[in-house]
């Protein structure tokens, strides 16, 4: 085997392992991201608590969408991993200052 | 990814679409009938008497029968004739819901508004069956079939929204159709369909997906409800305004007021033929609630409701149709989803729709199929395993699954009326039938499979307006002079399929004959001109 074909076929092992990555980011990390979303925004909004769920609830799919073509359309994969760490780590602040003023 | 945007947009959308692609076809296929699940229902129990009774008639019949069956119940449901989504008198009840917070069990029956005894007709699923089979499958419970819809539509959605991007002349290609091309035709078909019926395919995923929200998201109600049922209805209630449904049971019997009083209230308040549905909440006891909707007009799927006391029958509130934004965005996605408001050209409207993305999905799993062929069908070995698959699970499941459909109406027909289980062998044949459709391209050249299966499903479907006027004396030269337009426009439905199955089986045959005859071995060719 030429080393020209090995170096093919390694990078088609990475590219393999980069699309499963970025199935599993996409859909666990989007969950997280949306869901988390939503419950955050039901903190933030000025409605009634109802009307809160139910915006969240009507945007939850919106933002997984949002959330799973954004992973699949980044060139790069550190960036995916930085948007994600940093959009979870966001989310997990704001999620503590809304519980510190709501208390 | 690797290359630009819209590659990995098509890379996308090619396998989200693959992987959920077969899922959706029976989403679509079985939902797109139960756009006339009450004609089905009239169709399906041929012996029923047409219901004339007046609405008290009616209310009487059914609230007989429910203190008649006993037991302590959450809620009951009565459903008159009032509209078309009605064929007959229906009632429903639910039990309280189960030590694990989840939705108590639920059963519903057909009504004889004049014994009030139920129906008495053939047992069947009737068109309710192959309408709720588009979202709760078969053989499953709702907790599995919820997630497994869920996440095929949320593929949907990907897949669409990455198709649209992919899709670089959005415009042009409303006007490009280039037939008898192979694969560059499915690719128009899959393309001009699609940006058709758009706004139609996004509306149905998303309000779909939104229908499952308390699954796949229920953390956002529990977040501030609580879990389980109960909390999600109280947190409907709240947003509807229903304070007075925000209660619980006193434990102290009291018997159910005269359901007849508080339906002519309601008539007095609203006019005639407006009384949509009644739900008692725990009828039997002192805290009972009976809620009466309105009829629906619009695609707004909540109405105009009454509140009162179960026990004194006193009026306790009114809720308007229309209340807080975002109640109103949700009750109006639910709406256009159900087309519950939808007259009779708009309804066929609907229904073509739904042929259409029905359409779509089958095109586009068979554009992957098309244009894998060349590179496979060269390899050394043969085509890859995976790509036989493909090809396989596409005959069975598009051409398959319109023999199923119609061998659930045969059945329908030809099982013995007085055979106690008919109802569950009706959907056991399709189901069995279906799988025969999955097994018959492994023993036969894909070709050929297809071919067979379209004309199979032809014979079918032009069989069921004969066995039906043999077996019920109500064929077409019967319902159409009698203006029977439920029988008559099945029938004709039924023929319009056999037409349109048998022309695709018989154009296929055509494509598949001369290359046969003038170059005998070149499958490429022939595999690929046989889908073309």
């Amino acid at each position: 085997m030429s080393s020209k074909a090995k170096n093919s076929e390694r990078e088609l092992t990475i590219y393999r392992w980069e699309v499963l990555g970025r199935v599993l980011i996409a859909v666990f990390g989007g969950y997280i991201f949306s869901i988390g979303t939503a419950l955050l925004l039901t903190h933030i909004l000025p409605f009634e608590r109802s009307s809160l769920v139910m915006t969240a609830n009507l945007l939850t799919f919106a933002l997984y969408t949002t959330a799973i073509i954004w992973v699949f359309s980044v060139k790069r994969f550190r960036t995916l991993w930085l948007g994600l760490a940093g959009s979870l780590a966001v989310l997990a602040l704001a999620r503590f200052v809304f519980s510190q003023v709501n208390l | 990814m690797k290359n630009g945007f819209r590659q990995s947009m098509a890379w996308l959308h090619t396998w989200t679409g693959l992987v959920v692609g077969w899922v959706l076809f029976f989403v679509f296929v079985t939902g797109n009938l139960g756009r006339f699940d009450s004609e089905i229902d009239l169709w399906m129990q041929p012996e029923a008497p047409v219901q004339i009774a007046s609405l008290e008639q009616q209310i009487v019949a059914a609230q007989t029968r429910l203190q008649q069956r006993g037991g302590e119940w959450e809620r009951w449901g009565i459903y008159p004739t009032t509209n078309r989504d009605s064929a007959f008198l229906r009632i429903t009840w639910e039990a309280p819901a189960q030590p694990n917070g989840a939705r108590g069990k639920r059963g519903e029956e057909f009504i004889d508004p004049t014994t009030a005894a139920p129906l008495d007709a053939r047992a069947t699923g009737g068109g309710q069956l192959l309408y709720k089979m588009h979202y709760a499958l078969h053989y499953m419970p709702r907790s599995v079939s919820d997630w497994l819809i869920g996440i095929c539509s949320m593929f949907m959605l990907v897949a669409i929204i990455s198709g649209v991007i992919t899709h670089k002349k959005i415009f042009a290609d409303f006007f490009t159709f280039r037939p008898n091309k192979g694969q560059r035709s499915w690719l128009d078909l899959h393309a001009v369909l699609a940006v058709l019926t758009l706004p139609f395919f996004l509306m149905i995923t998303y309000s779909g997906l939104v229908f499952l929200v308390y699954t796949l998201f229920s953390g956002v109600v529990s977040n501030h409800y609580g879990p389980g049922y109960k909390n999600r209805q109280d947190f409907n209630n709240e947003l509807a305004g229903r304070q007075e449904l925000l209660i619980e049971r006193t434990g102290s019997a009291a018997p159910l007021t005269d359901l007849t009083r508080v339906v002519q209230q309601a008539e007095y308040q609203w006019g005639t033929n407006q009384v949509r549905s009644l739900e008692i909440l725990y009828p039997g006891d002192s805290n009972a609630r009976v809620r009466i909707a309105r009829q629906i007009e619009s695609p707004l799927r909540s109405t105009d409701e009454l509140i009162f006391d179960g026990t004194t029958g006193e009026l306790l509130s009114e809720i308007p149709a229309e209340g807080v934004a975002s109640r109103n965005f949700y009750e109006t996605l639910l709406g256009l989803h159900e087309s519950l408001f939808a007259g009779w050209w708009l309804r066929w409207l609907y229904f073509l729709s739904g042929l259409a993305g029905a359409t779509i999905i089958a095109s586009g799993l068979i554009l992957w199929v098309v244009k894998r062929r060349p590179k496979q069908t060269k390899q050394k070995n043969g085509p890859d395993f995976g790509f036989k698959l493909v090809e396989g699970l596409n005959v069975g499941t598009i051409a398959g699954l319109q023999i199923a459909i119609a061998a659930f109406f045969l059945a329908n027909r030809l099982l013995p009326v007085d055979f106690a289980a008919r109802a569950s062998w009706e959907a056991h044949i399709l189901f069995a039938i279906w799988l025969l459709a999955f097994l018959h391209p492994i023993i036969r050249p894909i070709p050929r499979a297809w071919v067979e299966q379209w004309t199979v499903a032809a014979l079918a479907f032009a069989a069921l307006p004969i066995v039906n006027a043999v077996t019920t004396g109500r064929g077409l030269n019967q319902s159409i002079p009698a203006a029977d337009w439920a029988f008559a426009g099945f029938d004709l439905t039924c023929l319009a399929a056999a037409a349109l199955f048998g022309t695709i089986a018989y154009r296929l045959q055509q494509r598949f004959k001369p290359v046969a005859a003038k170059r005998p071995a070149p499958v490429t060719t022939l595999a690929q001109e046989a889908s073309a």
